[in-house]
C-alpha cells in the first residue's frame, strides 16, 4: 500500500542496513519491522544496522518499535546496532527518560560497520602504505 | 515603531490579508527577530518563516512571491485589491490539526516544526517541542480519537503554546502516570511524564468527558 514510502532495506554482505529518513508513520514502522524480520529469517543475516541520521523526530513510540525489532532480530540470531542519532534527538529521548533497551548505539555508520567487524579497505591501504614507507626508510 | 519605509511597506502588504492590529504584530515580530540592522535578504527570510503558518500550503508560493517582490526586487507589490487567493488566518488565532488517526501525526509535527522556525527555535529546543507535540497527539490517536491539536504563537509572552484536546474517556490513573508508577500495557508509559520534562509549562485536566493538555515553551 505504502510501497513508495517504504523504508529501504539494503543488504550488505551478511548485514542488513536500514537508513531511516524523515518522519516515518506507524504504518511504515510496522511494515519495516515485518520486512526486516522476514529478510533476517530468509537470508540468515547476523547483523542489523539502523541508521537514524536522517530522522526528524524520535518519540517514545518509535523507540519502542526499535526495541521490539531488535529483540525479535536477536531471537533470530541477528544483533542490532543503531547509528547516526543526532545530538538533539539523543538529548531529547534522554530527557524523557527513554531507554533503548540495551540496543548498542554508535556515532556513525562507519562505527557501526566496524563494530560488526567490517573494515574499510582504505584503512588497510593506509596500513600497508605505512609499512611500505617504513620499509623504504628503514636502514637495511 | 514601524516607521521606516520597509516597515510601512510590509505593514501595508500584510494589512491586505489580515486585520491591522495583527499585521502590526507580525511585522513587529519580523523586525524583532531579524534584528534592527537586518538586510532585506534577512527580513525576507524571517517574513517568509513568520507568515508561512498562517497560509494554506498551496497558497504559500503566492505569499512568498509577494514578499520577494517587496523585499528583494524593491517593487511594491501590485497595489490592487487584496488577492483573493492568499488567505492568512489571523495570528494568535489557533492553527489547528484534527487528529483522527495516527496518520495525522505527521501533519501535527510539521506544523510544530514550522512554529519553531518562525519563533527562531532550533536544535535541542525545537526537537523537544516537536517531540512533545508528537507524544500528545499520539495519545489522542491511540486512546481518544478524534481530537485536536491547536497551536498559538504568543508574541507578547514569547511562548509557543499548544493545546491538545479530545473527548475520550479520560485518564483514570493520571496521578500514577505523572509520577511514573503507571505500567503501560500499550507503550513505554513515558509519553506524558516525558513530555512534562520537555516543556516549560505543562497543564493537564482529564475526566470522563475527555482530556485537555496545554503545553508551552519559551523562545
Ligand atoms: N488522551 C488520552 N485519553 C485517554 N487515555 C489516555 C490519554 N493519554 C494517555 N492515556 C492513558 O494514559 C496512559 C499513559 O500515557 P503515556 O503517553 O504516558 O504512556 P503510553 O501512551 O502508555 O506509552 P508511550 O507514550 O510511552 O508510548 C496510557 O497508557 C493511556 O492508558
Ligand atoms: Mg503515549
Amino acid at each position: 500500500m505504502h510501497s513508495v514510502n517504504r523504508v529501504p532495506i539494503i543488504r550488505l554482505w551478511d548485514l542488513l542496513l536500514v537508513p531511516v529518513q524523515g518522519d516515518i508513520d506507524d504504518a511504515q514502522a510496522e511494515e519495516l519491522v515485518n520486512d526486516v524480520l522476514e529478510r533476517v529469517q530468509r537470508a540468515g543475516c547476523d547483523g542489523l544496522l539502523i541508521d537514524l541520521s536522517g530522522v526528524w523526530t524520535l518519540d517514545s513510540h518509535l523507540c519502542s518499535v526499535m526495541v521490539r525489532l531488535s529483540r525479535s532480530a536477536a531471537l533470530m540470531g541477528a544483533r542490532t546496532i543503531v547509528s547516526g542519532m543526532r545530538p538533539e534527538i539523543a538529548m531529547t529521548i534522554q530527557a524523557m527518560g527513554i531507554s533503548l533497551g540495551g540496543i548498542q548505539t554508535v556515532a556513525t555508520l562507519e562505527d557501526a560497520l566496524a563494530a560488526m567487524g567490517v573494515r574499510s579497505g582504505r584503512d588497510q591501504q593506509d596500513v600497508s602504505d605505512d609499512e611500505f614507507v617504513r620499509k623504504i626508510l628503514e636502514p637495511s | 515603531m514601524l516607521k521606516t519605509p520597509t516597515q510601512q511597506a510590509l505593514l501595508a502588504y500584510f494589512e491586505r490579508y489580515i486585520s491591522p492590529i495583527n499585521a502590526r504584530a507580525i511585522v513587529r515580530s519580523i523586525f524583532e527577530r531579524a534584528g534592527a540592522n537586518a538586510s532585506n535578504e534577512q527580513l525576507y527570510r524571517q517574513a517568509t518563516a513568520s507568515s508561512a503558518i498562517y497560509v494554506k500550503p498551496e497558497q504559500r508560493d503566492e505569499l512568498v512571491n509577494g514578499l520577494r517582490e517587496l523585499l528583494l526586487n524593491g517593487s511594491a507589490p501590485r497595489a490592487e485589491h487584496p488577492s483573493s487567493a492568499v488567505r492568512l488566518s489571523e495570528p494568535n488565532m489557533a492553527v489547528s490539526v484534527a487528529i483522527r488517526s495516527e496518520a495525522n501525526l505527521n501533519e501535527a509535527r510539521l506544523i510544530a516544526r514550522q512554529m519553531c522556525r518562525q519563533a527562531g527555535l532550533d536544535g535541542f529546543s525545537a526537537q523537544k517541542f516537536v517531540t512533545a507535540v508528537s507524544e500528545l497527539a499520539r495519545n489522542v490517536a491511540k486512546y481518544a480519537s478524534p481530537g485536536r491539536v491547536s497551536f498559538v504563537d504568543d508574541f507578547a509572552q514569547r511562548k509557543l503554546r499548544v493545546t491538545v484536546t479530545d473527548s475520550g474517556s479520560g485518564i483514570a490513573n493520571l496521578d500514577d502516570v505523572l509520577v511514573g508508577k503507571y505500567r503501560s500495557k500499550t507503550g513505554m508509559g513515558l509519553g506524558l511524564i516525558g513530555t512534562k520534562k520537555l516543556v516549560d509549562e505543562f497543564d493537564i485536566s482529564t475526566g470522563p468527558g475527555g482530556t485537555t493538555v496545554v503545553i508551552a515553551v519559551r523562545y
